[in-house]
Order: structure tokens, then C-alpha cells, then sequence
């Protein structure tokens, strides 16, 4: 659905909530922090890697539903983040780790590209 | 109104003797805003004054059918807390911090405390954020050093409560900066405990802050779109230059 809100965070027409996120890169690794509250277990979360992107998928561990949503004034339910996250830079998707602590998830991703160091003459 | 101007309209006759102000803007971590919303509710303080401008965003707030401007005073006795619901603009914070000072020396303020973030990159393995101080004052230094709060030695600081802080030293205000170990990004509710914790120490307010760590998930989802406009507005505001170093004495 196109709606004029292009910024919004939520798809209420599949219950998607897209979680907020940070990404930067520390000592040759992409790192990514994704903030899910509400999120029970790190079984409830799916996280998939390509050398391109990541996304994650995850259940939100009750049903969240607003009775008169915004000015739409509906019962809207939400029950899971989605989110796509292209990277800046090639991966290695088989380096990937992640852990899940206190509603955070933190995604570590070693960069394809080798640094060459050059001699200076 | 002047386009320029911030004007803080009081809808009550208020009262107060050498009030003190808690001051909770969006800034990092959402945690001055969380602290405020959850000491308002534990004190049940009542809206005494708004705060508007032609240089915030064309937005109203509905509460129980009631349109409410986004930007309210509470007040219980002597003390007063300033509360936003909607993220500031760049351009409104420089006449906002001018009135609230302005306002705050009006009411013959004791003690103007921000309640805000640090930005912390290792938050996530922190389980009790710790919270740091300054202030413009060596009567509050002497405070915060007898409850043995953390001082700020050095570094930057961007955004309202710079803003506050300078026009405080300009008014001979005393003004008081409560900063907690926090998530840059995302709204933090237990940086937010931190600081109540610390409000309980320096000034007696005597708030529970485990209603407030019990709900700590649902804010964290409910604050997700001020938290998003609220980092936004402060990267117009250069807020990265916090993790840089002052230069004086390198």
C-alpha cells in the first residue's frame, strides 16, 4: 500500500512493525544493532545473510493491538518485525554471528574486500 | 505571537517557592522524555502551562478526545517538569531554551535539572547505566560530589540542554546536567531508572522505578516513531560531535 506517511515503521494491512536499527563499521566488521522489544527468544527471530544484505524476521512475543489506531481510529494487531537492511559494503555471509541480549539483537559481518597495505616510497 | 518567539502560556495560576524544574526533551535514548513521563504519572502532577511556537511542527496531540499541545509544564508543589511528545526542530531549540531559562528565572528557580543521554557504544552489556553530571554551579558541584554522581570531566555536548545550559550561566541560573549511560538510537528505558534513581538521592523525589522497568518493553516499542524523528532532528543538530575531543589541553 502506498501511503503518504513514507516514513512510517509500520504496515498495518500484514502487522509488520520495522524495527529501528543502527549500522557501522568497527575493526574490519560491519556491526548491526536491531532494537526488538517485546521479542521473547532468540528462537523466535530469523535472521538471513547474503553477501548484499541482511534481514530479519521476527516474533513479537504477544500480540500488539491498538484499539483506535491513529487517526484511522481501528483495532489494528501487530505481531512481528520485518526489515531488510541493505549494507554498505560486500560480506562474507559465512562469518556472520549474532547475539541476542536484552531485546537487541547484534549482528557481526566480516567485509569481503581485503585491504592491500602498500609500501611508501 | 512573534515568528521568532517561544511563548510558554500558563493555563493555572502557578505557585511555587525556589521550584525546581525537571527537564525532559527528546535527546538520546529518549531518556529525559521516559524519566519525566514515568516520574509525572508516579507523582500525579497536574498541567500548569504549555509551550508553543510557529517553529515547531504543525502537530497536536489527542489524549482521551482532548487536543493537548505536545510540549506541557506538570507541576506537584515545588517542583515543575517540563515533557515533550513530539521531536524538536533544529531551528526551535535556540528560543525554546532561551524561554524555558528565561521562565525558570522568573519563578526564582532553585535548581534546573536535564535529564538526559550519553550515547553509549557498549550499552548493550551495561545491565545498570551509570549516570554522570555538571553543572554551572559550585553550590550543585558540591552536591553531586556528596552523593558521589560521576562528574563529566570533559567532552561535548549538542542539542537543547547545551543550549540550556548555556543561557543558564548567561542568567546565573542554576542549572544541573543528569546525563545516563544510554543506546544512541533506541528509547531507553532503563537509562532512564538510572536517572530517577539519582533524582531520589539528590532531591528526595521518592519515585518507584520498578513499574517503570516492568513496562520497560512496551515503551521501547511505543516510543519507536519519537525516537526515530528524535535522531533525525538531532543529526541536523551535529550531535555526532559528542564522541569527538575537545581540544583545550591536548
Amino acid at each position: 500500500m502506498e501511503f503518504w506517511m513514507d516514513e512510517s515503521i509500520w504496515n498495518y494491512e500484514y502487522g509488520k512493525l520495522e524495527p529501528l536499527y543502527e549500522i557501522y563499521e568497527s575493526n574490519g566488521e560491519i556491526i548491526i544493532r536491531i532494537d526488538l522489544p517485546c521479542v521473547q527468544d532468540k528462537s523466535d527471530i530469523q535472521v538471513n545473510v547474503t553477501e548484499y544484505s541482511v534481514n530479519i524476521e521476527a516474533k513479537i512475543g504477544r500480540i500488539i493491538q491498538y484499539e483506535r489506531w491513529g487517526t484511522f481510529q481501528r483495532s489494528i494487531r501487530f505481531c512481528k518485525y520485518s526489515k531488510t537492511i541493505r549494507l554498505p559494503v560486500r560480506i562474507d555471509p559465512k562469518s556472520a554471528k549474532a547475539r541476542f541480549k536484552n531485546g537487541i539483537l547484534e549482528i557481526h559481518l566480516t567485509k569481503k574486500e581485503q585491504l592491500h597495505t602498500i609500501p611508501i616510497e | 505571537m512573534n515568528q521568532e518567539e517561544v511563548s510558554i502560556i500558563e493555563i493555572t495560576e502557578i505557585k511555587a517557592k525556589n521550584p525546581i524544574i525537571l527537564c525532559g526533551l527528546p535527546d538520546v535514548g529518549l531518556v529525559g522524555v521516559i524519566a519525566v513521563s514515568h516520574i509525572i504519572k508516579s507523582l500525579n502532577m497536574k498541567e500548569v502551562a504549555y509551550i508553543d511556537s510557529d517553529l515547531f511542527p504543525p502537530i497536536m496531540v489527542f489524549h482521551n478526545g482532548t487536543p493537548t499541545y505536545p510540549l506541557r509544564i506538570y507541576q506537584k508543589e515545588d517542583i515543575f517538569a517540563i515533557f515533550s511528545e513530539s521531536a524538536l526542530s533544529p531551528e526551535s531549540i535556540y528560543p525554546l531554551a532561551r524561554s524555558i531559562v528565561s521562565w525558570a528565572k522568573e519563578k526564582n528557580t532553585s535548581l534546573l535539572i536535564s535529564l538526559g543521554g550519553i550515547g553509549t557504544p557498549n550499552r548493550i552489556d551495561i545491565d545498570v547505566p551509570k549516570v554522570y553530571s555538571a553543572s554551572n554551579m559550585p553550590s550543585v558541584r558540591e552536591i553531586i560530589k556528596k552523593y558521589e554522581i560521576p562528574i563529566m570531566e570533559e567532552g561535548f555536548m549538542v542539542g537543547p540542554y547545551a543550549l540550556i545550559a548555556k543561557y543558564s550561566i548567561h542568567k546565573n541560573l542554576p542549572n544541573l546536567l543528569l546525563l545516563a549511560e544510554a543506546f544512541p538510537n533506541y528509547p531507553d528505558p532503563g537509562a532512564a531508572a538510572s536517572i530517577i534513581n539519582v533524582l531520589n538521592k539528590i532531591i528526595s523525589l521518592n519515585v518507584d522505578v520498578k513499574p517503570l522497568l516492568e513496562k520497560s518493553e512496551e515503551i521501547r516499542l511505543s516510543a519507536r516513531e519519537l525516537m526515530k524523528r528524535t535522531v533525525e532532528s538531532l543529526k541536523k543538530m551535529g550531535k555526532s560531535q559528542e564522541y569527538e575531543v575537545p581540544l583545550m589541553y591536548v
